[in-house]
């Protein structure tokens, strides 16, 4: 392929992978390349350079309208962590404990302590995030709450 | 004030402008675009104009036929449609109610 039909390709690729990521649908996607195709190569039959005639459009980010940030893989990872060891924590120390007492030292606990780890985990991977920010908070509330009370049965035994 | 308001405005206007240029016959994109900046005020992107006559079409606004160019490429020619007209007339009468009214405002301030 010549260099200028590169130049060309490559400007239309670019607003073609800016369009499918702003999720536009494929029909308007496709006429916009079309119109867009159809336009520079009047240009350049009118005997406009190619790098010129390509500067001279509009950037590829501008055919992605509303291309919203894309959600961070931390940031997800902050909020499942979160979630999960809420979920964790209410069932070692709400649910065990009400449901079956019995059972608080066989599965309350390690619940609580697991609760602990994975947001912990996932709030030290995810800090930067405010889900991760949020999770790792909790979980160093819990491994005080781990601790103290560890202290407490130490002392007392 | 927001400074591109002329822009905003513009852009509000895009696809009453649009129909009325084909209201007068079909029309391939990059001249309509030519045919819209030749007033000097009704400037558009391509990334504004080409995703709203894709859109437009797929509105059942407009339909589109493969013609001839000089290039001897084919070209995809622009026609309104029986809804499309009707959208230009709504369009029209709300925009000639609008400029009445604020040519009506600014009457009563030169009162």
């Amino acid at each position: 392929m010549h260099k200028d039909d590169l130049l060309v390709e490559r400007y239309l690729g670019q607003v073609e992978a800016a369009m499918e990521q702003s999720r536009v649908a494929l029909q308007e996607r496709r006429l916009t390349l079309s119109m867009l195709r159809e336009q520079i190569e009047e240009a350049l039959a009118a005997g406009g350079a190619p790098a010129q005639v390509i500067s001279a459009m509009d950037p590829p980010t501008a055919f992605a309208p509303g291309a919203g940030p894309k959600p961070q893989p931390r940031s997800v990872l902050g909020l499942v962590g979160l979630w999960s060891g809420l979920a964790l924590a209410t069932a070692g120390l709400g649910l065990i404990p009400l449901f079956a007492p019995h059972l608080r030292s066989e599965i309350g606990n390690p619940l609580v302590l697991g609760s602990a780890i994975v947001l912990l985990a996932s709030g030290v991977l995810g800090r930067h995030t405010s889900p991760g920010k949020m999770s790792l908070m909790l979980g160093l509330m819990i491994s005080a709450f781990i601790a103290m009370a560890t202290l407490f049965l130490a002392l007392s035994a | 004030m927001n400074a591109s308001w002329p822009d905003q405005m513009r852009r509000g206007l895009a696809e009453l402008c649009v129909l009325t240029v084909l209201s007068h016959g079909e029309s391939y994109g990059y001249q309509i675009l030519a045919r819209l900046a030749d007033t000097g005020v009704l400037t558009f992107s391509e990334s504004t104009l080409y995703p709203m006559l894709s859109k437009m079409t797929a509105a059942g606004l407009l339909t589109i036929r493969d013609g001839p160019s000089e290039r001897g490429k084919p070209r995809k020619y622009y026609q309104l449609t029986n809804q499309g007209r009707g959208r230009l007339l709504d369009l029209r009468e709300h925009w000639e109610a609008i400029h009445k009214a604020v040519e009506s405002l600014a009457e009563d301030e030169d009162a």
